[in-house]
């Protein structure tokens, strides 16, 4: 009975955050949504695996509705699939066997539903009055489960090996966290061979779900590394002290049946209720304290916090920028400063040649209109404006970032190289793009300082996305340090170097993005933009 | 007597103009819009002095420096640079540049720096 409440539990609180995150449309990435259509399914089955634990109804009542939460277990496992491939950013693994796995599961789920051979009927043990028993074919369909399951496992293995630093210490940790869930799930599925094992993993599975919709729409799910850390700190904890409840459980029924003499209903009602009544308030005085302890403010504090660095940072970022580019303009602007002067010296000595005349106007109006430009464009870089969409080309915009830093190109003996292979038709805001690049490209060159060193800058087009790669052969970025630019709000000080990189990160958020940094020491440095692509209509 | 020829190398038409109002009067010019044509100019013609600016496209002035340097041509060569670039003026000095000039000048250190050069 009181697992029943846990599994009922999984339902209301996935309910609960879709009905908050889709009445928030902000909110809903495409990560969000596949990790939703994942939990959606598990829901499904909560509702069915409540019921047959709950006791509650006839025989054959339960016996249909266990079936259907199988049936639904089989679907979690493609969208599971799914869901761990878009986190390591395998995507082609995704298009290739995600529909394979969605139909088989589909009929998997539609024969348990029909036929006897998955699940023939249901058989008792310890506190629970029904629990599923396994036909001829339960391993079957188990066996696909924990197939597509383990594939989504083998897909983030490989990608931990390809990836670096940060983007592996991510991948890693969500492995394990998943994993901590999924060993909750595994122990669901043995009383279906006819083993007595309660079914305490349901409050592992109920944790995750809680965990990460919390954090998702909290955290708008931007950092997932964290997010799966503190779920694990929160499964521990919780799990601990749900097995307290459950040992509380087995006492108070045990003592209910020496005074009352034998197994009453009311009694696991009674302590049902208590849980339900102590869960709750004890897991929002825990995510209270966690939320202290790891981000250091409850959570209104915190987002007020996180809302304040943002901005600090971003001014500080663009004075930054400004600076840097003010001294690059200058140098733009003596070049023509040059040519206005030289011409006007000679004014009062050539005045009478009218080829002369001719000239001067030519050069000297052009030369005042190239500066005027370069004002204008210093203008449209300090200008600290909401992100207004439009309709833009990456390429011309890299290269018109680029002309800032040429000289410094240059000077510091750094070759840049290109291979665009698609122009990036892109909605996005001009300004705050070239701020994201020439951020980039400044850690680039300061990486490259005295060693000289390429620049490389590449744009394809990924599906629906472009992606864009700025890759330098600088000195590379230690694991431990790239650890820290990968979450400047949680932990860093504002005075720390992967600033620069929040404020890179918060644009490409903003325009729907993801942006993803590797590095290797003494080899260099790869920073990967992925923007979605726009189509315009001419 | 044959004015001494100069090459002037720069991108910008606004610098080419200008060395051309305050050196086109005593000098014969020839000009080039990129380090690779600054290059071929340099070893196909004669010429007393080479003004060659830092930054241009296909090949920047210290690498056009470098490569007539290493195919032993010696014409006396002046760099034309913007602040930023000093330093990078300074490492083509001891290339073998003779002076370098920053952008803007000023017409009478142009006449002097090349007068001193070219000697007349």
């Amino acid at each position: 009975m009181s697992d029943a409440v846990g599994s009922w539990l999984i339902t209301v609180a996935s309910v609960w955050f879709w009905a908050l995150i889709w009445l928030n449309q902000r909110y809903v990435t495409q990560l969000a949504r596949s990790f939703f259509l994942w939990s959606f399914f598990i829901t499904l089955w909560s509702i069915g695996y409540g019921i047959t634990l709950s006791g509650l109804f006839s025989y054959d009542v339960t016996l249909a509705w266990n079936r259907w939460c199988q049936a639904m277990a089989a679907l979690v496992a493609p969208f599971f699939f799914r869901f761990v491939c878009l986190v390591v950013a395998q995507e082609k693994a995704a298009k290739r066997y995600f529909p394979i796995y969605l139909v088989s599961s589909w009929l998997m789920a539609f024969a348990v539903i029909i036929s006897p051979l998955f699940v023939s009927g249901l058989w008792s043990f310890g506190i629970y009055r029904y629990q599923p028993l396994g036909g001829p074919l339960y391993p079957v369909f188990t066996g696909l489960f924990w197939f597509i399951t383990g594939h989504a496992y083998v897909v983030a293995w490989r990608a931990i090996h390809v990836q670096q630093g940060v983007e592996r210490q991510k991948t890693r940790a969500f492995l394990y966290g998943t994993a901590l869930v999924y060993t909750g799930a595994a122990t669901l599925f043995l009383q279906g061979y006819r083993l007595p094992i309660p079914s305490f993993g349901v409050y592992l599975v109920l944790t995750y779900v809680v965990i990460i919709g919390y954090l998702v729409y909290r955290y708008e799910f931007f950092d997932i590394r964290s997010a799966v850390r503190n779920t694990m700190i929160y499964s521990v904890l919780v799990g601990g002290i749900t097995a307290a409840y459950l040992v509380m459980v087995l006492v108070t029924e045990r003592w209910f049946a020496g005074f009352f003499g034998y197994r009453s209903l009311v009694a696991t009602m009674v302590v049902a209720g208590l849980i339900a009544l102590g869960f709750n308030p004890l897991r929002d005085r825990l995510q209270g304290l966690i939320d202290r302890a790891l981000f250091t403010g409850t959570p209104p504090e915190l987002a007020a916090q996180r809302e304040q660095l943002l901005v600090e940072v971003r001014k500080g970022d663009q004075l930054k920028a400004v600076a840097t580019l003010a001294a690059g303009l200058a140098h733009e602007v003596k070049n023509p400063l040059a040519a206005i002067k030289t011409f006007t010296e000679h004014l009062t000595t050539h005045y009478d040649d009218p080829a002369f005349r001719a000239k001067f106007q030519t050069i000297v109006g052009g030369e005042v209109e190239r500066i005027n430009r370069i004002v204008q464009q210093l203008l449209e870089f300090a200008k600290p404006v909401p992100p207004k969409l439009a309709p833009l080309q990456l390429v011309p915009l890299l290269e018109q970032t680029l002309d800032f830093l040429g000289q410094d190109c240059l000077a510091r003996r750094i070759e840049i190289t290109r291979d665009y292979q698609s122009p990036g038709p892109l909605l996005g805001d001009a300004s705050q793009l070239k701020q994201v690049f020439l951020n980039l490209f400044l850690n680039s060159l300061e990486a490259m300082n005295g060693h000289g060193g390429q620049l490389t800058l590449t744009t394809r087009q990924d599906g629906a996305e472009l992606v864009c790669t700025v890759t330098d052969t600088g000195t590379g970025i230690a694991p431990e340090h790239l650890v820290h630019l990968g979450e400047p709000f949680y932990t860093t000080k504002p005075q720390g170097t992967g600033l620069g990189l929040a404020v890179v990160q918060g644009i490409i958020k903003e325009h729907g993005g993801r942006f993803s940094l590797t590095s290797r020491v003494g080899q260099g440095t790869v920073a990967e933009i992925r923007l979605p692509i726009a189509i315009f209509i001419q | 007597m044959a004015r001494p020829r100069i090459l002037i190398a720069d991108d910008e038409e606004g610098i080419r103009e200008s060395l051309n109002l305050i050196l086109g009067d005593t000098y014969d010019l020839i000009f080039a819009h990129d380090g690779e044509q600054a290059l071929e100019k340099l070893q196909r013609n004669q010429v007393s002095l080479a003004i060659l600016d830092i930054k241009m496209p296909k090949m920047d002035g210290l690498q056009v420096l470098k490569r007539v340097r290493e195919e032993g041509v010696r014409t006396p060569v002046l760099m034309l640079t913007a602040y930023q670039s000093v330093e990078l003026a300074r490492e083509a000095v001891t290339h073998g540049a003779l002076d370098y000039l920053p952008k803007p000048f000023e017409r009478e250190q142009i006449l002097k720096a090349v007068k001193g050069i070219i000697g007349h």
